[in-house]
């Protein structure tokens, strides 16, 4: 069964990149990096996830090297994505 | 000898306090009705949040009601069921007393009832339209995101805090993750299979990530393995999952 990033994002809270990878993908190939690129990117195009402390420094223009590089970033959801969480 | 002046002033004085004693014990129902009112609007309000939080966020929440932006919340929101209160009658002639379908004579069962019922009151059609959130609905959602986000930082730093005490612990037990792993399975065998699944693909995932260099306990690697590990285990069990470990600190 998959599961969607976003519910681990609200059942762990703020979380380590790293550990995000971890947790959401077995083998971290480039494949699985560019599709949590992509997952990650969409959430917070969305507003619904915030990530700080990438080193190219802007979420919307992630790469997946930054997921490997960006030992410190964050990642948690947004206000507007806890109201979304509510509504549902 | 007292002069009559003083006498004057002294059945004055008597009058004075037997008038605020009477005015007292006529309004006491509704004073005694006003805190009921609050009290048990807070409790509502502090066991909404609890399982709101729990449904949603999918974790072990952390005691709600340690939690002081939830005690805030819940005081506001006691403080508008008292306000309400005051707005309700013995003959259910009021707009709150129609709201909330109230026709209670008794101010004590009236201050319970308008406590119990306060989020029908806040979230009820007078401060929503069409299901847009606006007004009360508004306000106890914010208040409700609030509470989430403070709790969320809580446990965040509620996580590094027990990795930091307990790391040298964990990494000292020789079967530290089969042991985990275990009583991380045993406290989660009574939830519902979805949730076990969701765990436990976290889990694999996790694991198909050990480290392949022998363990050693000053390798960065494995201590991050072993946090993340525990942060697995502290998510979705809580820390009452590393009971009866007796090299650890869970406090």
């Amino acid at each position: 069964m998959q599961f969607r990033l976003i519910d681990i994002l609200q059942s762990t809270g703020p979380i380590a990149l790293n550990e995000l990878i971890m947790r959401t993908h077995a083998s971290q190939s480039p494949e699985d990096l560019k599709e949590l690129v992509g997952q990650l990117k969409a959430l917070v195009n969305e507003g619904i996830v915030n990530v700080t402390g990438l080193q190219s420094g802007d979420p919307s223009k992630m790469t997946a090297e930054d997921l490997t590089n960006s030992s410190d970033a964050i990642v948690q959801v947004s206000r507007a994505g806890l109201r979304r969480a509510l509504a549902s | 000898m007292p002069s009559y002046k003083s006498l004057a002033q002294a059945s004055g004085e008597r009058s004075q306090a037997e008038a605020v004693r009477s005015s007292m014990i006529a309004h006491a129902p509704y004073i005694v009705g006003a805190l009921l009112a609050l009290l048990f609007a807070g409790i509502t309000v502090l066991y909404d949040c609890h399982v709101s939080i729990q449904d949603r966020l999918k974790r072990v929440p952390m005691p709600i009601y340690s939690t002081p932006q939830a005690i805030c919340l819940a005081l506001v929101c006691g403080v508008l069921a008292a306000v309400a209160f005051s707005f309700t009658d013995d003959k259910g002639d009021t707009l709150v007393d129609s709201v909330l379908g109230l026709r209670q004579s008794n101010p004590y069962l009236r201050g319970l009832v308008v406590g119990l019922t306060v989020l029908v009151l806040i979230r009820s059609k007078l401060s929503s339209i069409k299901g847009a959130e606006i007004g009360g609905e508004l306000a106890y959602n914010s208040g409700r995101v609030w509470v989430m986000e403070s709790l969320n930082t809580r446990w965040q730093t509620f996580k590094a805090e027990f990795n930091r005490r307990n790391q040298a612990a964990a990494l000292a037990i020789a079967n530290y993750e089969d042991e985990l792993l275990t009583a991380l399975n045993g406290a989660i065998r009574v939830q519902p299979e979805e949730f076990r699944t969701f765990v436990n693909s976290q889990v694999k995932n996790v694991q198909a990530s050990r480290p392949t260099a022998p363990f050693a306990v000053t390798d960065v690697v494995w201590q991050t393995y072993y946090r993340i590990l525990t942060n697995l285990a502290l998510d979705y069990a809580g820390p009452s999952v590393f009971a009866g470990w007796t090299s650890f600190s869970l406090k």
